[in-house]
């Protein structure tokens, strides 16, 4: 047999290293900035990139896919060349990777901020970036799929099972959500709308938490766990289980983000089922993480990177558990559109990611950079007490924010009225917390900062050795005949693959043909029209300004909620939005009914300054929509785009749909001149209140032909 | 064709459907990674990770442990 001697690729691992810091670092300082701005509304400032509904959706997508993203890319690069005894199929294809992906970023930094966006969650990036992520991530697969072809060893270890899933169900779920109808370079419709793409958002939504944050990191765990704890994983075994049951089980969890919503029941039902089952392999992952340190607990006394991984795996177990609690329908209708949900993604996102991110970082760049250890361990530890108790002030303020506002929201006195009917009453009470949340996120980050630093000096003046030499037997011939189906999937990488795919697909067919297709699933009200082509202007608006961040638009049906908003609304009533904007926080009321409530007047001083209308309104000022022109160039593409996605648009209304937006327009200025205010038609401003006086008031208009849903 | 064979159907089968495909594929996955053996099988990958320097003696003894696995099972 002979041994062949090759090099691994440490370059492209310490590049990923790097970048996973400093997105990491810019990605928590917007993360800072959008805390403040909660804490107290006029760090908004009055321009337009730096207000929170755009600057959220840019903290979201760098956390998610700069910060975790490059770290899984690290990790994934330095252990799947080791575990495969092999370099990396392609040098080029690496480097393209790297640097695709940071391009990708850069765009992403360079877009959202300027309101250009889908306004689906976490997958907020426009068309031609979205081809852009899809083309660097078959890079990627190609790239490691190469690498497993070329590999010398036959056994290919659980964690790269991990990152194989993730490869292959994060493409499908990106392609299918992504789907799209380009009007204009940066400007596009997703092909599917209201309820339907709410169920599509939301398969995305959550398996962009299970194929993105948790299955790579999960790869990542079961590899570089055993190696800071000098001895293997505690039970193989249990880590099969927890692979297969989690890449079944978490495709189907997607509709917990849609209880109570108009979606229909079965699919609720579903999804709170399959999220409740999630918790029996979550705790299993975590208690083999946990018990891989049987016999060195003295060591996570002393080694930080231990501790930073011990805490790492708590979280993991303990926002699992958490999850499936949420996920039940009862519980749902209080925590969700509260900051409860912000409590426990970031119970994830810092605990879980953020710490399993750090203890990793620790433990390469020694060995990348050919340092004993890391500059200081006392910073290490520093670090570690400063981000444990921040994630445990955010988490706590969060915790308490969410549970009082959701009781709030549904308390009654003895007469049967709503005791707090004023909404701004709910959202005073919370400022305090946001306030302790500044708190927690600052500690945080001040402990990223060190992190930085000693990295920084642990790096100062080192010479990156050369790429790490190994030798191995090359791998002859056919695989033994294996006495097992399980051993003969697991030597041949592209059946394995194909298996998770099919096991995924499973789940994302069920749960969505269904929905796609019956038509008994979305009633239709008749009296529920297309929007004119300036209220459709006017959403487009709704959409840049990212107003879904901190409004929903779905009225649950309950009495606390009809009380306070109006009719239940009803899966009919979406069916010309593209895309859905039900939202998934309420920082401020519901908006499904605001159609009429007020005068246009009220929007208009509203926008201008919130708190002109609404006392204690912590909603940043919108002043350049009363600055810029409206723009009615793409007017009539725009309808021509929603015709072709289904919208019954006549010939004629996408014939003069400049001019019907025009004096629509006039209409609304005039009115608005009445009361004072001259010059507003041909602002933005205009088609905005358009947009907002028609929601929700189609099914006003009787007769009402139509059934409800069925409940 | 298909929408319409979908929307007779009862709503109520689909996640009863989903459940039993579930438990099925899952006792089965269980039944399987449990059954009698297995376990030095196992142990040995959990040590793939820990021998990664790559010194060609210890490739050597994999090799070698496989084969009387194989020769057990």
């Amino acid at each position: 047999m002979a041994v062949e001697t090759y090099r691994y690729d440490d370059a492209i691992v310490r590049k990923f290293l790097l970048a996973t810091i400093l997105w990491g670092v810019v990605g928590m300082l917007v993360g800072l900035i959008i805390a403040l701005q909660l804490a107290d509304y006029r760090f908004n400032s009055g321009l337009s990139w730096f207000t929170f509904s755009r600057l959220r959706p840019l903290h979201t997508n760098a956390v998610i896919f700069a910060f975790v993203g490059n770290s899984f890319f690290a990790g994934a690069y330095y252990s799947t060349q080791r575990l495969l005894k092999a370099r990396m199929f392609s040098d080029a294809l690496s480097k393209i990777h790297f640097w695709g992906w940071q391009l990708i970023i850069v765009s992403a930094a360079l877009t959202l901020p300027f309101g250009y966006t889908v306004s689906k969650e976490y997958a907020e990036l426009e068309w031609p970036i979205d081809i852009a992520i899809a083309v660097i991530w078959v890079v990627f697969a190609i790239n490691f799929f190469g690498t497993l072809f070329t590999r010398r060893e036959r056994h290919i270890y659980v964690a790269l099972w991990f990152y194989m899933a993730s490869i292959i169900t994060v493409a499908v779920l990106h392609i299918v959500n992504s789907l799209a109808l380009p009007v204009s370079f940066l400007k596009s419709y997703p092909i599917f709308a209201g309820v339907q793409d709410a169920l599509v958002q939301w398969w995305y939504g959550h398996n962009a938490v299970a194929f993105f944050l948790t299955t790579p990191i999960l790869g990542l765990l079961y590899y570089f766990v055993p190696k800071a704890a000098e001895r293997p994983v505690y039970s193989y075994r249990l880590s099969i289980v927890h692979f297969w049951a989690l890449v079944f089980l978490y495709i189907w969890a997607g509709p917990h983000h849609l209880l109570y919503s108009s979606l229909p029941d079965w699919a609720q039902v579903l999804g709170m089922t399959f999220s409740l089952m999630l918790i029996a392999p979550s705790w299993g992952g975590m208690i083999n993480g946990l018990l891989t340190l049987r016999g060195a607990w003295d060591r996570v006394r002393t080694d930080p990177i231990l501790k930073f991984y011990v805490v790492a795996i708590t979280f993991y177990g303990m926002s699992t558990f958490e999850g499936p609690m949420m996920s039940i329908r009862t519980v749902n209708a209080l925590s969700h559109f509260t900051d409860w949900t912000i409590g426990h993604v970031h119970s994830g996102a810092l605990g879980w990611n953020g710490f399993f991110a750090f203890g990793m970082i620790y433990w390469l760049v020694p060995r990348l950079w050919g340092r004993e250890a890391m500059y200081s361990t006392r910073l290490m530890n520093t670090h570690f007490w400063m981000g444990t108790i921040g994630i445990v002030i955010y988490m706590v303020s969060m915790w308490v924010a969410g549970i009082t506002q959701g009781l709030m929201w549904r308390q009654f006195d003895d007469q049967g009225f709503l005791v707090y009917g004023n909404f701004m009453e709910t959202v005073v009470r919370l400022l305090p917390l946001y306030a302790i949340r500044v708190v927690g996120g600052l500690l945080y980050f001040i402990g990223l900062l060190l992190l930085v630093y000693n990295v920084w000096r642990t790096v100062a003046g080192a010479k990156a050795p050369a790429d790490q030499e190994a030798s191995a037997p090359a791998l002859e011939g056919a695989p033994p005949k294996a006495a097992s189906w399980q051993r003969w999937l697991e030597a041949r990488p592209m059946h394995f693959a194909l298996w998770t795919l099919i096991a995924v697909a499973i789940g994302g067919l069920v749960e969505i043909v269904p929905m796609l297709v019956v038509r008994s699933n979305i009633p239709t009200i008749t009296s529920v029209k297309p929007y004119t082509p300036l209220e459709l202007e006017g959403r487009d608006i709704y959409v840049r300004e990212g107003c879904y961040v901190c409004h929903s638009q779905m009225v649950r049906p309950f009495r606390a909620e009809t009380e306070r908003y109006g009719e239940y609304s009803k899966a009919g009533e979406f069916v010309y939005d593209h895309p859905f904007q039900w939202g998934s926080k309420r920082t401020g009321p519901d908006l499904h009914r605001i159609g009429g409530k007020y005068p246009d007047l009220w929007h208009y001083r509203h926008m201008e300054d919130p708190r002109s209308t609404s006392t204690g309104s912590i909603m940043p000022a919108y002043p350049w929509l009363f600055e810029r022109n409206l723009n009615l160039s793409s007017t009539q593409a725009k309808l021509k785009a929603m015709r072709t996605l289904g919208t019954p648009y006549s010939d004629d209304e996408v014939d003069r749909a400049k001019a019907m937006a025009e004096s629509q327009a006039e209409r609304i200025g005039q009115g608005l001149s009445r009361d004072g205010i001259a010059g507003a038609q041909d602002k933005e401003i205009v088609a905005l209140i358009a947009y907002l006086q028609r929601l929700g008031t189609d099914i006003a208009n009787k007769p009402m032909a139509a059934t409800e849903p069925a409940r | 064709m298909i929408s319409q064979w979908l929307s007779e159907g009862d709503h109520v089968t689909w996640p009863l459907v989903a459940l039993c495909v579930f438990i099925v594929v899952f006792v089965g996955m269980l039944v399987w990674i449990y059954r009698p053996g297995s376990k030095q099988f196992y142990e040995r990958e959990a040590q793939l990770p820990l021998e990664d320097s790559a010194s060609s003696s210890k490739g050597g003894d994999r090799s070698k442990q496989e084969e009387t696995h194989g020769s057990g099972a």
